[in-house]
């Protein structure tokens, strides 16, 4: 995406909105008109603001452009499920993929181009850290998609570790959720995370919408070797925050769990993991996986699959396996193929 | 000094700076006081302001040493190492209590350390932990190897460095995942990587495709 140095609208929250409007000249209730135009109306250009007076527009566009950009490329899979590759301002990419299902339509956004966290069976670790997004960028991933008004979910699911980037996916869901933005009712978003504790304590804290904790061995020993942040905030500590904090009746935890072979699929697996959920009012996702290069995990057969399930349920534990979509165009979050278009990672190591 | 056992509380607790030595352009190694006892392998959170979110640092020293090391890359736009790499002996830093369970068992093992990530390594051997590893170090320029000499001195351990960049006569050319692959014989027992998140996956890959099990391989990852 090419720089024009202007400062972009998109991402500003009702707080640096006000700023702005001020800057601008405008009267208190202009941060609002100008929310309106960003989030509702979706406005494209500041002309296009026309509430706003011509000298304070052009007084706006001095200094600011409101900074949507288009997927610069799409893939469709047979099935629908559809891949957007959106540029991001430093000139790297970023994919989105939008999984339309006859109840629901499910937008999966990311939050970083690349990722820190190391974890083994992750396509995006691949590509390594090349930067966090912006609140506009994270924001954008649905602001400008083509099917924009069939979404009803949004799921923080996509490339980078959400909470690794905690203030500027705070300020999208802030824009996505309240009465001056989007107006979406948080309980149709869900964020996840691998389990960064400090940063969950203040997401909990701060946001209302679903959680999503990304599992995938109840045994620290094991779970270590598939995520690293197991060395730094291990289970008990992840469980002890979830179970400290009150979710309500209407907020939701959940927790994914991609079921390998021979590794994690087991009915011992069963039985730690109905121990570590017993009494936490939550459900699970199992995931079906689908090999990486050079990694050697193997997914679950369809009947390991199964009786996992059953398993679970058995035991209390509402257990639903996700549908693998987009498998022809590899559209699981952090599956598809950015790599190749972001410039090489500098670190010398 | 009396250490206070390893705990988790996140309280901060605030500790006298001994020195601050510059290894290198945007490289040091910080000692301070040690108030509590912990297992090479561990880290702190360390803050200069008590209400900022503190940072993770692995511990470099000895656990039984009198100062606890800290060895940091100094990040120009960060919040914290600007600012830390200029403390002077006597200033005060807080840390929080040890915790992590990046930990080394006894008896062989491969140890992959990049940049900064050797300090876990560097606490383990100081706790005697190195006989029958094999260390393999990569870092960017000679001065960035902390504790080479004391590496290459350590009985029972086979210490080998390596740079795309640095030369030196005991340095070989290239990146850790080359050196993994020309490893003879083939890495055995426990593999223990530690040092930024490309490091880490571009290594991890080398071992499996040496034929090192996944169950294997351990890594502690400097987000
Ligand atoms: C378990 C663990 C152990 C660790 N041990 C060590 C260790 O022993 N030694 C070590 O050196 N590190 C270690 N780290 C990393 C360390 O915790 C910090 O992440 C690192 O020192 C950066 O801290 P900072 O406050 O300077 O940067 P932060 O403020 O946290 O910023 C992080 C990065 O973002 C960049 N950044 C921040 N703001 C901006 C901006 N506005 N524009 C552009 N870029 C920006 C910074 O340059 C930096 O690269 C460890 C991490 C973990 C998880
Ligand atoms: S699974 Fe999520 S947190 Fe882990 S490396 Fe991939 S994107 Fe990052």
């Amino acid at each position: 995406m090419e720089s024009s140095g202007k400062t972009p609208l998109l991402g500003l929250t009702l707080d640096g909105l006000r700023a702005v409007a001020a800057e601008a000249g405008l009267p208190a209730f202009g941060a609002k008109q100008i929310a309106d135009w960003l989030y509702r109306k979706h406005a494209g250009d500041i002309a296009a603001m026309t509430n706003l007076s011509a000298k304070a527009r052009a007084s706006l566009a001095e200094r600011h452009e409101v900074g949507a950009v288009p997927p610069a490329r799409v893939q469709e899979s047979s099935d629908g499920t559809k891949k957007y590759l959106y540029p991001t301002l430093r000139g790297r990419f970023v994919e989105t993929a939008w999984i339309p299902e006859p109840d629901r339509s499910t937008l999966c956004v990311s939050t970083q181009v690349g990722c820190k966290m190391g974890c083994l069976f992750c396509m995006t670790a691949k590509q390594g850290f090349q930067g966090h997004l912006t609140a506009g960028e994270i924001f954008n991933q649905y602001g400008s998609l083509p099917e924009r008004d069939r979404v009803t979910n949004l799921v923080y699911m996509g490339m980078g570790e959400p909470l690794d980037n905690l203030d500027a996916v705070l300020a999208s869901l802030a824009i996505l959720t309240s009465p001056w933005g989007c107006a979406m009712s948080p309980r149709r978003i869900t964020v996840s995370t691998i389990g960064l504790v400090p940063a969950m304590k203040r997401y909990l804290a701060e946001s209302q919408c679903h959680l999503a904790v990304s599992l995938h061995s109840p045994f620290e020993e094991e779970r270590r070797r598939l995520m690293p942040i197991e060395h730094v905030h291990p289970l008990p500590e992840v469980m002890a925050t979830l179970r400290a904090h009150d979710f309500g009746l209407q907020r939701r935890v959940s927790f994914e769990y991609i079921l390998f072979r021979g590794l994690n699929d087991s009915p011992r697996h069963v039985k730690e993991l109905a121990r570590l959920l017993n009494g936490l009012r939550c459900r699970i996702n199992l995931m079906r996986f689908h090999p990486i290069p050079g990694v050697p995990l193997e997914g679950s057969d369809e009947a390991t699959v199964q009786a996992f399930q059953e398993g679970l349920n058995a035991k209390g534990i509402v257990a639903t396996v996700r549908r693998s979509r987009g498998l022809d165009i590899a559209a699981a979050c952090g599956l598809l193929s950015t790599k190749a278009l972001q410039p090489p990672p500098p670190p010398e190591y | 000094m009396t250490p206070e056992p390893a705990g988790s509380a996140p309280d901060l607790l605030p500790v006298r700076v001994r020195s601050n030595e510059r290894l290198d352009e945007g490289l040091h190694l910080v000692a301070l006081d040690r108030p509590f006892d912990f297992r090479p392998g561990q880290h702190v959170g360390l803050t200069l302001d008590p209400r900022a979110a503190p940072r993770l640092y692995s511990l470099a020293s000895g656990p039984r040493e009198e100062a606890m090391e800290i060895l940091f890359d100094v990040h120009p736009e960060g919040a914290l190492t600007p600012r830390l790499a200029g403390v002077r002996p006597g200033d005060t830093v807080w840390t929080t209590r040890p915790a992590g369970s990046f930990a080394c068992d006894p008896g062989p093992g491969l140890w992959i350390a990049g940049g900064t990530g050797i300090a876990p390594f560097a606490s383990m051997g100081r706790a005697g932990l190195a006989a029958g590893k094999t260390l393999i170090h990569g870092a960017r320029s000679v001065a960035a190897f902390h504790g080479a000499a004391a590496f290459a001195a350590a009985t029972g351990l086979v210490y080998r460095r390596c740079s795309s960049r640095a030369e030196g006569p005991d340095i070989e050319r290239g990146r850790i995942p080359d050196l993994i692959a020309r490893l003879d014989p083939r890495p055995d027992g426990p593999c223990l990587l530690c040092g930024p998140p490309e490091m880490v996956v571009a290594a991890r890959e080398a071992l499996f495709a040496r034929g090192v099990a996944a169950d294997r391989v351990r890594a502690e990852v400097y987000f």
